[in-house]
């Protein structure tokens, strides 16, 4: 009877690749197991998207300012960019330059005035910028810090169920005990492989996010300074 | 966002798929198979005992019994048969039949049937015995007594065959034959008789006796010469059949050396088990004394002699306790009974030297 036991446990032990791992565990370990999958689908959906996304952005960036500091007319570059979507500083730009035309079109006369309305609108669109920038990254900060613990939760549910099982087959053969063990642990591992990935793309993501939005800031800072100057310019003028 | 999930997807399933065929299942652990080492646990008692040897042998490790002096030698096989076993002896028949041979090979030319017919007239031969008796017939002139002997010769004839017909059928022609050689040299005599002739007086009283006698005598003499005749057939047969050597019976000595050690094996002692076996036996007999104060004064101690059966060997004796007050009597006698009750005790016998006297304590305390 011992040895028939052994004898099974062996063999179920034989099969330890991942595949039976996964096959062999309970339901719980299992939905564990394939929640950290998703999850780690997601955040590495997220990190391409925002490595891409965020290339695609600073040389959006490098390409405007070069077009902004090459000594263009800003009428002629508001012209060329209001016809078509644009974000980042192109989007500030245009917000900004949107809401002086509207103000000298219409003859608002005090300077101060659009001078704040210049820069609520430089700071609505720069939030908005900022909050597409950022978008998901939160993601990733939950996947990093809690899929450890879901992994925990499974391995623990796992073992726990495997000491039921031995405890019920009065046998304390390390044949018997490895298998649940081992599957039981592999939730903590597919925990793991999600969450380091998460963590070390959320850190360099979110670093990068706060760089571009800190150019964004200073060219929003940059312009209101220049446009402040041109209000000057023309308040000076019609005197 | 869609490519990034299209990709991260991608990139998933080409890890898993990777993981599922290099990751695997990794290699057992080589465990190296160590054989069990086998304990026993021996108790010192067996090699601290003497054994039976000699006292003047050489110390070796294992003990033997004494060495032979001679060698055995092996005998050379007689066989080049299809015999499994070496037979010594050479069957002596063939050697008969070689006489037979040798006398049949020169006269197998011409004169075979008279060499056979002899052999089948050798029981006719007998039958031409009776031709002798008409010799003394024509005698009959001399003396009464050539008569007379003549009808006292088939009276033992007809009353042979009446015994043997109550005997068997085939033990007739056997002693036919074997009787009347007996009778021919008594023919003899009667040829002789004539010339003692001249002494009639005695002769024919002797005769007119033996008639009413003979009857009688003739019926037991055939049945002595009968089994006689058996018992020479059987040693015969025996002497035949039994192509053994004679040979001095017991076995081989043993080659190997003596061992060192007493003239009687000492130092057994009874185990745990036969002790309680022993004392089972004596319990299952004994009632102890109930009822009564201060029991351990009822101790009581027998010897008890036993034979190598388990028998008691003369009475018990009380060696402590059975004095005094009556009670104590009572223990004593009670345990006395028991022993006696139980006698043929079951002990192992090859440790009759430890038991064979016994010490036994009741002790009625202990039974409370």
């Amino acid at each position: 009877m011992d040895g028939q036991i052994a004898q099974e446990a062996l063999s179920a032990a034989g099969s330890v690749s991942l595949w039976d791992l996964f096959w062999q565990a309970g339901f719980v370990v299992k939905l564990v197991m394939i929640g950290l999958l998703f999850a780690s689908i997601w955040s590495w959906a997220i990190i391409i998207d925002k490595t891409m996304r965020y290339g695609s952005f600073r040389r959006q960036l490098n390409r405007f300012e070069s077009h902004f500091w090459s000594g263009q007319s800003l009428e002629e570059l508001y012209h060329s960019l209001s016809e078509r979507r644009t974000t980042g500083m192109g989007a500030l730009f245009v917000a900004a330059m949107r809401e002086w035309k509207k103000s000298f079109e219409k003859g608002a006369r005090s300077p101060i005035g659009l001078q704040q309305r210049i820069e609520k609108a430089m700071d609505v669109t720069l939030a908005r910028e900022m909050d597409s920038l950022e978008s998901r990254l939160g993601f990733l900060a939950t996947v990093g810090s809690a899929a450890p613990f879901i992994g925990l939760f499974g391995t623990v549910i796992g073992i726990m169920t495997s000491f039921q099982a031995i405890a019920g087959s009065q046998q304390t053969s390390l044949a018997v005990v490895a298998p649940g063990i081992a599957e039981a642990l592999l939730a903590t591992a597919i925990g793991l492989v999600a969450a380091i990935p998460a963590v070390i793309a959320y850190n360099k993501l979110s670093s990068d996010a706060g760089k571009l939005g800190m150019r964004l800031e200073a060219f929003a800072d940059e312009f209101s300074a220049i446009l402040s100057r041109q209000i000057d310019e023309k308040l000076t003028q019609q005197r | 966002m869609r490519a990034g999930v299209v990709v991260s997807a991608v990139l998933h399933a080409v890890v898993l798929t990777w993981g599922l065929w290099s990751l695997g299942a990794p290699d057992p652990l080589e465990v190296a198979s160590v054989d069990s080492l086998p304990v026993d646990l021996v108790p010192v008692e067996e090699y601290s005992q003497s054994l039976i040897g000699k006292k003047d042998a050489p110390v070796t490790e294992t003990p033997a019994p004494d060495p032979t002096e001679k060698p055995v030698v092996d005998d050379s096989a007689q066989n080049a048969g299809d015999n499994s076993t070496d037979l010594e002896t050479p069957p002596t028949p063939t050697e008969r039949e070689r006489a037979v041979e040798q006398t049949a090979a020169p006269k197998a030319s011409e004169p075979p049937p008279p060499s056979s017919k002899p052999a089948e007239e050798t029981p006719p031969v007998p039958e031409a015995v009776p031709t002798p008796r008409p010799e003394p017939t024509p005698q009959p002139q001399e003396t009464k007594t050539a008569e007379e002997p003549a009808p006292a010769e088939p009276a033992p004839q007809e009353a042979d065959p009446i015994e043997e017909a109550i005997a068997t059928a085939e033990t007739q022609p056997q002693q036919q034959p074997e009787k009347k050689p007996e009778q021919k040299p008594a023919e003899p005599e009667v040829a002789a008789l004539p010339e003692r002739g001249p002494v009639p007086q005695l002769r024919p009283s002797r005769p007119q006796p033996t008639e009413t006698k003979k009857p009688e005598k003739p019926a037991e003499k055939p049945s002595k010469p009968a089994q006689d005749d058996s018992q020479f057939d059987a040693d015969k047969i025996a002497a035949l059949l039994n192509k053994e050597k004679s040979a001095g019976g017991g076995a081989r000595r043993s080659q190997q050396q003596a061992s060192l050690g007493g003239d009687r094996k000492t130092g057994g002692k009874l185990s745990q088990s036969e002790l309680d076996a022993l004392r089972g036996q004596v319990s299952q007999c004994w009632s102890p004394p109930a009822g009564v104060s201060e029991a351990g004064a009822l101790r009581v101690t027998i010897r008890m002699r036993l034979d190598p059966s388990g028998g008691l060997e003369g009475r018990p004796e009380l060696v402590e306790g059975g004095g005094g007050s009556t009670v104590e009597r009572a223990a004593a006698d009670a345990a006395l009974r028991a022993v006696i009750r139980c006698a043929p005790y079951k002990l192992p016998a090859e440790k009759y030297d430890t038991w064979s006297e016994v010490l036994l304590n009741f002790d009625p305390s202990q039974m409370l």
